[in-house]
């Protein structure tokens, strides 16, 4: 764990965030991963639901970063396992399961956000809706949140995914190309304009030591 | 947050952990569970599975099939109009009453090769 501090230097606010760091990552093969997906394949509920606990959070959190709304991100999210579960007879066990997971995700989200997208248009985000007022340091904590949000809704779904699976979910630059079914150059680019435009909308919040 | 490396492999851990705590909801569990829920609503059945469920009535379906196509064609075959050729034996063709004799045969060849039908060169 990595502990991150984003405490503000003249009159932006102290927060500090914890670098949240699961379990590595998309590619690898692990086996006893490997015996999960088998015996779910063969129609063991019990195993599927230990994957499901095991990716429900980076299930939802991708699947959030598409959608915004965490309700909708639900829906797709439950949506991906669901289609994961009825596909898995066609799912390559010699593969590693989480990107197979993730690529069902991010399609599942994407079609989602595109039918929501004209009935969601002009909806305040969640966190101005949510939002409370509370004592300086949580009230600096949701003004970061609530700007986060704010940038990240200016993001097209495809900066948001990318840039949230590169820098909250570790994933490789091809790792995520190979998920978004487009080439690494293009995921690049993704992540690059992501960032500038989050650190831009951040730059009040910035810590010294990052 | 910074800007070094801006396409390269690095990650931007301060930026990182900013989204993932962002994006991240409760309850995990909850949710799992609900999902599990749908599942078990929804059994699945493997290809094979499907495809012995429906092997049965594939099988009776394709054997009426079968059958029909085999009562039709043999009606079709009574009812069709066939030429006096059809039903010759090919050996008919081939075979006569009448004896052949050698001049018969050698007279044929001859005349055919610039000799009369006496045999005499012409």
């Amino acid at each position: 764990m990595t502990t991150i501090a984003l405490t503000s230097t003249a009159a932006g606010p102290g927060v500090e965030l914890v670098a949240h760091q699961e379990q590595p990552i998309a590619g690898t093969l692990d086996p006893a991963e490997g015996g999960l997906v088998a015996a779910a394949k063969g129609g063991d509920q019990v195993a599927f639901g230990t994957l499901v606990d095991r990716y429900a959070g980076v299930v939802r959190r991708v699947a959030r970063s598409i959608l915004e709304n965490s309700f909708d991100a639900d829906d797709a999210a439950q949506d991906a396992f669901l289609l994961a579960w009825r596909n898995l007879d066609r799912f390559d066990a010699s593969r590693p399961f989480r990107p197979w997971l993730m690529r069902i995700t991010v399609n599942a989200a994407t079609d989602l956000y595109r039918r929501r997208k004209v009935r969601h248009a002009g909806a305040l985000p969640e966190t101005l809706e949510d939002r409370a007022p509370g004592p300086d340091r949580e009230t600096d904590r949701s003004l970061l949140r609530q700007r986060l949000s704010e940038a990240l809704s200016e993001l097209s779904e495809r900066q948001r995914v990318a840039v949230t699976m590169f820098d909250a979910e570790g994933y490789s630059h091809a790792d995520i190309a190979e998920i978004m079914d487009v080439p690494v150059g293009t995921v690049r680019s993704l992540v690059f304009h992501a960032r500038r435009a989050l650190r831009k909308a951040l730059a009040p919040y910035r810590g010294g030591s990052t | 947050m910074t800007d070094r490396n801006a396409f390269g492999p690095e990650r931007d851990e301060a930026l990182g952990a900013l989204l993932h705590e962002h994006l991240s909801t409760t309850d995990d569990a909850s949710f799992a569970e609900n999902v599990m829920a749908r599942i078990r609503r929804e059994p699945r059945e493997s290809s094979w599975e499907v495809l012995a469920g429906w092997a049965p009535l594939g099988m009776a379906a394709a054997a009426i099939l079968a059958v029909a196509a085999g009562l039709w064609l043999g009606s079709a075959r009574r009812d069709m109009p066939m030429a006096e050729a059809d039903t010759a034996d090919p050996v008919e063709w081939l075979s006569t009453n009448d004896p052949v004799t050698t001049e018969f045969v050698l007279t044929a060849v001859l005349v055919g090769d610039g000799f009369d039908e006496n045999g005499a060169q012409r």
